[in-house]
């Protein structure tokens, strides 16, 4: 016979009869042993770049340790972005007029001067759950489902990640793989490939996101796919060393242009070039509906006394022909019991995409399949240097500040005629400050 | 110049941890150091994904350290 | 009375190890004398030899034998006794009648050694009428036991111990020391690394595998605190295709059915510890809804 009672928290109860039965002890030891499943760790970062897109961005994270090896995470992100960005436009010596989304804001640009859309704001929300638990023996396996909205675009993702141990858990290999459903609404609707984009009546009020744009489909809705599998191993090199390697088979397919990016239409002489007036001397960018890419991605933790070293590094390659090497170092410098300061540096240096054009000649407009002016698809170099100081504020609370510096110079594919007057792309610079606090409870 | 020497040895440098080094058993007695938070491959998750969210918007290169994470219209 | 033990330097703290209450039994002490860990491992060893002879079973000059032989008559008992009487009432209560130190006279018909003797409902009806905290008189410091019904320690002593030591050794020293008992541990606090003690929680299911090397499934930092595990897959009945556990359920005289193979817990007291994992293997398949209701760290093993 088996009584149905409910199981019932008897913890309590249960630690007064163990006191009494040892003399008044509930806890043995110097310190408490109170379980403090929660684990919030927070931070905001505050990125600015000269002239250009300031993000402000706070993020709290909270990991739950349910017992028995199982974890849940949940994080929630607020991304707000305001600013000037690159239209993809050229500088030229005389000043030029672009139009914001079908009829609502048109900004001009002063000669010699980088074309940046001014009206460039807009917040991200972004939620990310995880479950983590363990999947029988020595394997644990952890499933993620994210989703996130701004004003022209949400993303809706699951992942899984299976960990199986070996080698008395000295090895571990992981699979996971990850799927995301994207939406686009491009603001004034999704412009036309190649199209030339329409000349600037002027004036014009705008409000909310006016990303520039206009003259497109009436189709305000297109998607985007992205699935990404990973294999990797983790490896105990010693009892001071850990390392890793990972390998990382993505593919995008959908609508991948960026819908706010323009490209300049100029003659041999290296001057904007309008085909028909009223048009404008530019057109609308067009990149492949697809995109494979693998990344190969190593890792390496290592502790000199007790410093530690981290130093990762990636190649990346993929269809549309970026190549990239990313190498990325931390060390953590332990001064004294509490405090410890983390020095980062980080390199890039990427390969352009084959359909990256500056700025395009008139003549080669009907004969190119793809092309982007947008600078993050150019040979770029970014240089990071950063500091980070951590402070163990007490035995369950960790607070850190963190500045770094960005430094992003791109090459132009091709400098025609009079441009060479110009500074095409010029160099970037951001500074990032983000300040941290984890604390347990 | 610089970057690409910089580079290369990054590469001597994992081919050597991964080879040179001998893997050397760690009995669970002896997963003191490992255990701590700061030999984590990934101490600071949160300093990671703001930095792999800049990046992302930043350059054209994304993944490799693991899956997940979503979207962003960003890049 | 001379202990015999062993003591090993390990680098930054010394392993004292010594056999008590049939179980390997090892004191770690987080400090560089030797001399030091040589008087604490002597007062490990002796406490858990005075406990092993005071509530063992299989003795016949010890309290308990005094008790299980008293033939129904009164018979009065110290304070540590009575302590431990109180706290196994208070379990009784705790756990709905599952925990009950008088069940261990079910062991005369289930022998839990992997073969496949298995009782009869006759045999086992016959011995239920020998069962039940409630049936026997506890006014301290009398206690008067029915005649022919047993009591039985084993399901606390050995985390008991455990506690008594560390208190003892508290008072001799400052340093940090893990104690394990055959598996039951405990922590008194940071070592001088700022670290806590590395501790494997074993996984039964690879006993006897991989050259008779056991594997540790889990490991964990304990800092403070203690660590008890209830389970052990080499004790179990094989019947008609069904194995049947070792932990029996005091009401109906039957293996608790659903139970994971071992479960562990961590708690201020080895002792807590204890008695959480041996009422989540009574909860049978609840096992893990009592532990998160407890708000605990803890292991499952199916």
């Amino acid at each position: 016979m088996q009584l149905k009672t409910k199981p019932k928290p008897i913890r309590k109860t249960l630690a007064m009869a163990t006191a009494t039965l040892l003399g008044h002890v509930t806890h043995i030891g110097t310190a408490n042993a109170e379980s403090n499943p929660w684990e919030i760790d927070t931070a905001v970062m505050s990125y600015q770049e000269n002239g250009r897109v300031s993000v402000l961005e706070p993020v709290i994270r909270m990991r739950e340790d349910k017992g028995d090896d199982k974890f849940f995470t949940l994080k929630l992100v607020v991304d707000t972005l305001s600013g000037a960005s690159p239209n993809g436009a050229i500088p030229t010596n005389s000043p030029q007029t672009f139009s914001g989304p079908s009829g609502s804001s048109s900004y001009p640009i002063a000669a010699n001067t980088v074309p940046l859309d001014p009206n460039f704001h807009d917040t991200r929300y972004a939620i990310n759950a995880e479950w983590e638990q363990p999947a029988g023996d020595a394997r644990h396996s952890i499933y993620g489902l994210s989703f996130s909205t701004e004003t022209d675009y949400q993303s809706l993702g699951a992942s899984a990640t299976y960990n199986f141990d070996f080698n008395n858990k000295n090895t571990t290999l992981t699979t996971g793989a990850s799927f995301s459903g994207d939406s686009v609404q491009p603001l004034g609707g999704k412009p036309v490939a190649f199209a030339v984009v329409p000349a600037s009546t002027g004036g014009g009020g705008g409000g909310g996101e006016d990303e520039g744009g206009g003259g497109g489909e009436t189709s305000f809705h297109v998607n985007k796919r992205v699935v990404d599998l990973l294999l990797g191993v983790t490896q105990v090199m010693g009892r001071k060393d850990l390392i890793q390697l990972n390998f990382n088979y993505g593919k995008e397919s959908g609508y991948l242009n960026d819908p706010y990016k323009l490209l300049s239409v100029v003659d041999n002489t290296g001057a904007l070039i309008t085909a028909v007036a009223p048009d404008s001397p530019y057109i609308y960018e067009k990149r492949p509906d697809s995109r494979n890419r693998t990344a190969l991605y190593s890792r390496w933790s290592h502790q000199f006394g007790s410093d530690v070293l981290r130093l990762s590094y990636r190649y990346y390659s993929d269809s549309w022909g970026i190549r990239s090497n990313t190498l990325d170092m931390h060390y953590r410098l332990e001064l004294g019991e509490r405090f410890f300061l983390e020095p980062h540096l980080r390199s890039y240096k990427q390969t352009a995409a084959d359909f990256y054009h500056t700025s395009l000649l008139n003549t080669e407009v009907a004969t190119l399949d793809y092309a982007s002016a947008d600078y993050r698809l150019a040979d770029m170099t970014t240089k990071t240097v950063g500091l980070k100081f951590g402070w163990l504020v007490g035995k369950h609370s960790e607070a850190g500040i963190r500045v770094e510096t960005i430094t992003q110079q791109a090459q132009p594919s091709r400098v025609i005629g009079i441009q060479s007057q110009q500074d095409l792309l010029p160099t970037v610079k951001a500074t990032m400050v983000q300040l941290n606090y984890r604390f347990l409870f | 110049m610089l970057l690409r020497s910089i580079y290369k040895t990054s590469v001597l440098l994992a081919l050597l941890a991964l080879s040179a080094c001998s893997f050397q058993p760690v009995q669970p007695w002896e997963r003191d150091i490992l255990a701590q938070k700061k030999m984590q491959l990934e101490p600071y998750p949160l300093d990671a994904a703001l930095d792999e969210h800049t990046y992302f918007s930043k350059e054209a290169s994304r993944g490799g350290a693991g899956v997940g994470g979503g979207g962003c219209g960003c890049n | 009375m001379a202990a015999a033990f062993t003591l090993e330097s390990h680098g930054d703290y010394w392993a004292g190890r010594f056999t008590a209450m049939a179980s390997p039994c090892e004191v770690l002490c987080d400090l560089d004398d030797e001399a030091s860990a040589r008087q604490l491992t002597e007062l490990a060893c002796a406490e858990a030899q005075r406990i092993e002879q005071k509530f063992s079973r299989y003795r016949d000059d010890n309290i308990l034998y005094q008790i299980n032989h008293s033939a129904g008559e009164p018979v009065a008992v110290d304070d540590e006794t009575a302590a431990l009487l109180d706290f196994a009432a208070q379990c009784y209560l705790l756990s709905d009648g599952k925990f009950d130190i008088t069940s261990g006279i079910l062991r005369r018909v289930w022998r839990f050694d992997g073969k496949n003797s298995f009782p009869t409902k006759e045999q086992i009806q016959a011995l239920l009428g020998l069962i039940g905290w409630p049936k026997l008189t506890w006014q301290r410091p009398w206690l008067t036991l029915p005649a022919d019904m047993e009591l039985d320690f084993g399901g606390i002593g050995k985390e008991y111990a455990v506690d008594k030591t560390a208190l003892i050794l508290q008072r001799h020293t400052a340093a940090s020391l893990l104690i394990n008992f055959g598996g039951d541990l405990l922590a008194t606090g940071p070592r001088r690394n700022g670290q806590g003690w590395l501790v494997g929680v074993e996984d039964p299911r690879r006993l006897g595998t991989q050259g008779g090397k056991r594997n540790t499934a889990k490991e964990f930092e304990l800092v403070q605190g203690a660590i008890a595990t209830s389970g052990d897959t080499q004790r179990y009945i094989m019947h008609k295709g069904v194995r049947y556990s070792h932990i029996l359920n005091p009401r109906n005289g039957w293996p608790v059915r659903g139970a994971p193979r071992s479960v562990s817990v961590v708690a201020g007291t080895c002792t807590d510890a204890g008695i959480l994992a041996t009422l989540a293997m009574l909860q049978g398949k609840k096992a893990e809804t009592f532990l998160a209701k407890q708000s605990v760290k803890f292991w499952c093993l199916r």
